[in-house]
């Protein structure tokens, strides 16, 4: 499936038409339409609430646009026939407190065996394979028999992320992931994204309010603002994907770049 | 709680309890060592089969108030239609001391097993509807959020995030309603009954002037609310080990 992707180069997510508000507010998208290529690696930027979170959770299904299309891989969002394939990684973890971090790496995989959807319906020891695998590839496997709370943030993060790859999804949709980390945790978990992404070439999607952030994970940078949005504005860093990106010369007047584009935005809303 | 700690505090209160009955000489007050040795008797006897008769009642009420009340409360936890529907009944009744309806309930249900059994179990069912009600509609949407992303449902989500969040809670519901619990069952076996510890110590040795075996029910009884805490405790040990675990960030 992934190797299928990479050579089509086919539209990964694909929003048309896109209108939501919540109730009673204003819209936050208007007939907004936006197109990620399966592989690549996009960061939204913006205000608090610009919507940068709205996007995420109209693309995983959890909220239902009020008109227009949202496809990720073909497929109709929530996607029915491939649960689990867009991989969501929020702020705060979403860790299971009662479950040990290893359970917690294995709960997709899990809850597809509850569906009776897993591929290893009868074969729970290649579940068990997979599980370690991510726990040693997201190097928590020292801490995978702890509880979320008896780990650092960083590890949660970990296994936050472990759990989603499990599931082999085709997108991975990242909410602020880091921001509640410290400098070298937030940077460390940063260059693994990059690392992962590089391994998986995974389409991903990270929404952030960190502009170097921005301008490290993302070659291509939706830039979203306060009120309606109805055209996206992109802003192209291709340089990106490389993990000491962060220390050439380059990065920094990238960074400038958008920095600038960003306070032109909030001239004009304000 | 260890076991050490509970053998230590119980051989304190039975010494003060010993040098009380020494120093007060009182009919009404004999030594542990002649009651604890009629509770012994007793409890291959008649007290035995009273004691189980009240502990059958008690579990069977537990039974049925959790069997009823914790899928009624993740419901109500999950929906906020049905909560915004149920929650004037729940606030109006929860607060009302159930044992004011036994004249009642016993009017209806008779004087046998149905009618005590009835009396606990809404009791519980009240005390553990709400706090799984509420553990239910607590849990934080971002938590709910991830796990549907991992392509869980309604079903998966019950099963893997709202049940596993509730248990504790349930729990520690009936850890503290079970004190409230034995006491309605005391108060509903001191009349119209021929079985129970309650009427064992009001009709069969209180009325007759037996205070030793009295006390020996007394004894009894407090057995019954121990044997009950522990049963919870290990319930608690059993299904939510995560409790025990103490915080020790690592880095």
């Amino acid at each position: 499936m992934r190797r299928a992707c990479q050579q089509q180069r086919h539209i990964m997510i694909d929003i048309n038409g896109l209108t939501f508000a919540y109730t009673d507010k204003t819209p936050i998208f208007h007939d907004f339409s936006w197109h990620v290529t399966a592989g690549e690696s996009w960061a939204v930027i913006g205000p608090s609430g610009c919507g940068k979170s709205t996007l995420l959770y109209l693309i995983a299904g959890l909220l239902r646009p009020r008109q227009g299309h949202i496809r990720v891989a073909r497929e109709n969002v929530p996607r029915k026939a491939h649960r689990g394939r867009t991989g969501l990684i929020l702020q705060d973890y979403g860790l299971l407190p009662w479950a040990t971090i290893r359970e917690n790496v294995a709960l997709g995989l899990r809850i597809q065996r509850f569906y009776k959807q897993s591929r290893w319906q009868d074969k729970p020891d290649k579940v068990t394979q997979q599980v370690e695998r991510w726990l040693q590839r997201l190097g928590i496997s020292e801490v995978s028999s702890h509880y979320p709370n008896q780990v650092s943030g960083g590890q949660r993060q970990r296994a936050a992320i472990a759990r989603t790859l499990a599931l082999q999804p085709d997108v991975l949709l990242m909410d602020e992931p880091f921001s509640s980390l410290d400098a070298l945790t937030r940077e460390n978990l940063q260059r693994l994204t990059l690392e992962l992404w590089q391994e998986t070439q995974l389409t991903t999607v990270l929404v952030t309010h960190n502009i170097e952030e921005a301008i490290y994970i993302g070659q291509h940078i939706l830039v979203l603002h306060n009120g309606i949005n109805s055209k996206p504005l992109v802003f192209a860093n291709s340089d990106a994907g490389q993990t000491n990106y962060r220390r050439e010369a380059h990065f920094l007047a990238q960074c400038n770049a958008l920095r600038r584009i960003l306070q032109e935005q909030q001239h004009e809303t304000a | 709680m260890k076991r050490r700690d509970i053998a230590i505090a119980t051989t304190i209160i039975i010494v003060i309890w010993e040098l009380l009955a020494i120093l007060l000489k009182l009919t009404v007050l004999p030594a542990p060592g002649v009651v604890l040795l009629t509770f012994a008797r007793g409890m291959i006897g008649s007290l035995g089969y009273h004691f189980l008769v009240s502990f059958g009642r008690v579990l069977a009420s537990i039974a049925i108030s959790v069997v009823l009340a914790t899928p009624l409360g993740l419901a109500l936890g999950q929906s906020k239609r049905l909560n915004r529907l149920f929650s004037p009944f729940i606030y109006l009744l929860y607060p009302i001391p159930k044992i004011v309806f036994l004249p009642i309930i016993i009017l209806f249900l008779g004087v046998g097993n149905f009618s005590k059994v009835f009396i606990i179990s809404l009791i519980l069912f009240f005390q553990i509807l709400v706090v799984v009600r509420d553990a239910a509609s607590n849990l934080r949407p971002e938590l709910i959020a991830s796990v549907r992303s991992l392509g869980g449902g309604r079903r998966a989500l019950l099963r893997f995030v709202y049940l596993p969040a509730c248990l504790p809670a349930a729990l520690t519901a009936l850890r503290v309603s079970i004190g409230t619990a034995v006491a309605v069952l005391f108060f509903a076996e001191s009349f119209a009954t021929t079985s129970g510890l309650g009427y064992y110590i009001i009709v069969e040795t209180w009325g007759r002037l037996a205070y030793t075996e009295m006390y020996a029910g007394v004894v009894a009884m407090s057995l019954l609310g121990l044997l009950l805490y522990l049963i919870v405790d290990a319930l608690e040990r059993r299904f939510c080990p995560w409790l025990n675990q103490q915080e020790q960030p690592t880095l």
